[in-house]
């Protein structure tokens, strides 16, 4: 299984903020979802690979090329969507597209068309008269009428009505069937993820803190609820953050297995969510 | 190549309808004014130049760098097109110019003077040092480069200044430069003649063209967006 | 096929599916032959990770349940009758155990055990 994706210690150095040593794959026909606090560097890393910025060491590779030497090359193969939908404020959506559309061999005019009428966007209005909302479904409408083989999307669903994030969840699970397709999904609303993700990569100041299949993930971290003394005394196995209230302590484990053998009577054990992972690993106070 | 100049046009329609309108009523208004086709050739070359520079302005305000990395093209491709375009609608200035001179009384004589080779190469000199000057600065800064290179134009006006008052007196530096710089243009012309002068004139231009967008093509290579 | 995925259960995704889908076959709603939908599309339709249905199919491919045809798509295999018999009845074998543990445990006599059986048995008929 090749990867659509290869990140090799990837480095960027800014003035308050330095992207470290960050390595993953994402391999081809899968969804991975990036996810980290804001300011954890997913938007820096996107912004690396559609060379938007200079990486400082490093290697990037889509579809096996270097995304810089064979930069328009794989370019015509992916559909980006920016946080910040990119667009001219006072030009219509029907000469944005005209502008746009013929860089792609591959562009499905009808596609587009079925797409705008499915998002109900006004072709001939101009983009500023469009809501945040309906701008991202634009961006989408051309992200998606190229028949691109990545789709690389930075925060998509930030300040989208719950309905749409439904429905584009639903649309990325739909372009899964086929096995060429894959998705890079950067976010900081982790249960857009907890379903359909099939890879996630956990990033943190910088730095990776795990990639990993998102089954696995789910299946090795779990929450610990215990009382104050018996963690005082025993601690938990795998300890990766916790919190604590006036009634107990709520721990984060990346070692379930053994942090359920360790369970006392009035312990109890849970799946640990992206959200609890991200939360505890974030913001829980670390142990030690 | 095409498409980055459709999309730059499509773009930037209405900056483009209203530079033409500028220069259309300038055409229209110097003749009547009675100026001379110097003074002609300089204000539309420059407000010629600007409306390429003009595309940055809109392309900075609206995060079109983020549009353009998103394209399948190079950083190398969209600087190329930055310059063709430029010059695409810099000609198309000159066309037009001369298309309105053509309609308005009096017109005819000042298209007389223009239609010279001597005249278009000057034009077009005048036209390659504002646009070759001001696009690195655009490439490394944004729009806001255009004010770089005015207040760099500045500070060199008033360093100039300083040393002309520093240096005194018939031994004046500067004063012997310029007229070094206007005795060997003399010498060349009188040397080359007025043919090999004019060719000369033109390699100038292109030589200022491609140093102009090589140096632009470093800056944008690094830039981060 | 019916699949019906609960997310507060404490049972991981791939499990429930894989569960349903032997229990459809053990009971007869799948036949044997009758052809699954591809991981992908049951991903789709599911929305969850395709890796979680891939390892649903894998296990019940170990356990013999289903075979994958290269190219043609996954299958309800062919199911040995006296290995399937001997499945089932090691279920209800499982299950009769408990109970007969509890009853032990409760004081409750064969008899006794065997008319709750009975009335059990025909409460549907």
């Amino acid at each position: 299984m090749d990867s659509v994706l290869e990140i090799k210690r990837l480095r960027k150095e800014y003035k308050g903020f330095t992207l470290n040593d960050v390595s993953f794959s994402l391999p081809e026909g899968f969804i991975m979802g990036l996810i980290g606090p804001n300011g954890a560097g997913k938007t820096t890393i996107i912004k690396l690979v559609m060379n938007l910025i200079r990486r400082n060491a490093g290697e990037i590779k889509v579809f096996g090329l270097d995304n810089i030497r064979s930069e328009a090359e794989i370019k015509a193969r992916i559909g980006f969507v920016y946080d910040n939908p990119f667009f001219y404020d006072d030009i219509s959506l029907k000469s944005l597209k005209s502008a746009i559309a013929p860089f792609y061999p591959k562009w499905d005019e009808r596609l587009f068309q079925k797409l705008m009428e499915e998002f109900d966007l006004p072709l001939k209005k101009k983009f500023k008269t469009l809501s945040h909302g309906m701008k991202m479904k634009f961006a989408l409408a051309i992200a998606m009428s190229h028949d691109a083989d990545l789709l690389i999307l930075d925060e998509p669903t930030a300040g989208l009505d719950p309905v749409f994030r439904i429905e584009l969840l639903d649309r990325l699970a739909a372009l899964m069937e086929n096995e060429r397709k894959s998705v890079l999904f950067s976010t900081h609303i982790t249960t857009d993820l907890e379903r359909i993700a099939d890879y996630i990569t956990f990033i943190k100041d910088g730095e990776i803190v795990f990639t990993a299949a998102k089954d696995e993930i789910l299946e090795n971290w779990a929450v610990v609820k215990t009382g104050g003394d018996r963690f005082e005394s025993d601690g938990v196995p795998g300890l990766r953050g916790y919190r604590r209230s006036e009634y107990g302590v709520e721990a984060l484990t990346s070692d379930a297995g053994a942090a359920r053998q360790a369970l006392s009577r009035d312990d109890v054990l849970e799946r640990a969510s992206l959200e609890d992972i991200m939360f505890f690993m974030s913001k829980g106070e670390r142990h030690g | 190549m095409v498409n980055l100049i459709r999309k730059e046009l499509i773009l930037n329609r209405l900056n483009i309808l209203i530079f033409g309108g500028m220069i259309a009523a300038y055409a229209v208004y110097m003749p009547l004014r009675k100026v001379s086709s110097g003074f002609l050739m300089v204000s539309i070359g420059v407000i010629s130049a600007f409306l390429p520079i003009s595309f940055q302005a809109r392309e900075d305000r609206f995060k079109g760098a983020a549009l353009n990395c998103s394209l399948p093209t190079s950083r190398n491709q969209l600087i190329l097109a930055r310059y063709v375009t430029g010059w695409l609608m810099m000609t198309a200035g000159i066309f037009l110019t001369i298309a309105i001179l053509l309609m308005i009384p009096g017109g005819l004589t000042i298209v007389h003077s223009l239609l010279t080779l001597k005249s278009l190469i000057l034009w077009l000199f005048i036209i390659s040092l504002v646009f070759c000057l001001i696009l690195p600065f655009t490439m490394r800064f944004g729009f806001i480069g255009v004010l770089v290179f005015l207040v760099a134009l500045q500070l060199l006006g008033t360093l100039m200044l300083i040393l002309s008052l520093m240096f005194r007196g018939k031994t004046n530096a500067i004063r012997a430069l310029f007229n070094g710089i206007s005795g060997l243009v003399r010498t060349l012309k009188a040397g080359l003649g007025e043919t090999g002068f004019l060719l000369l004139g033109v390699l100038f231009i292109l030589i200022m063209n491609v140093l102009s967008f090589f140096i632009s093509r470093q800056l944008f290579a690094r830039k981060d967006l | 096929m019916k699949i019906i995925i609960s997310n507060s259960s404490n049972l991981p995704i791939y499990e429930q599916i894989a569960r349903q889908i032997k229990n459809q076959i053990m009971s007869g709603e799948l036949r044997e032959g009758e052809p699954l939908p591809s991981i992908r599309k049951l991903a789709h339709e599911l929305q969850i990770s395709v890796i979680t249905t891939k390892r649903a199919y894998d296990d019940l491919e170990r356990e013999g349940f289903l075979d994958t045809v290269g190219g043609k798509g996954t299958f309800v295999s062919v199911q040995n009758k006296d290995l399937m018999r001997e499945k089932k009845m090691k279920i209800v074998e499982d299950k009769l155990n408990e109970a007969v543990s509890q009853a032990k445990m409760l004081g409750i006599d064969l008899e006794a055990l065997k008319v709750m059986l009975s009335l059990l048995f025909r409460e549907d008929e």
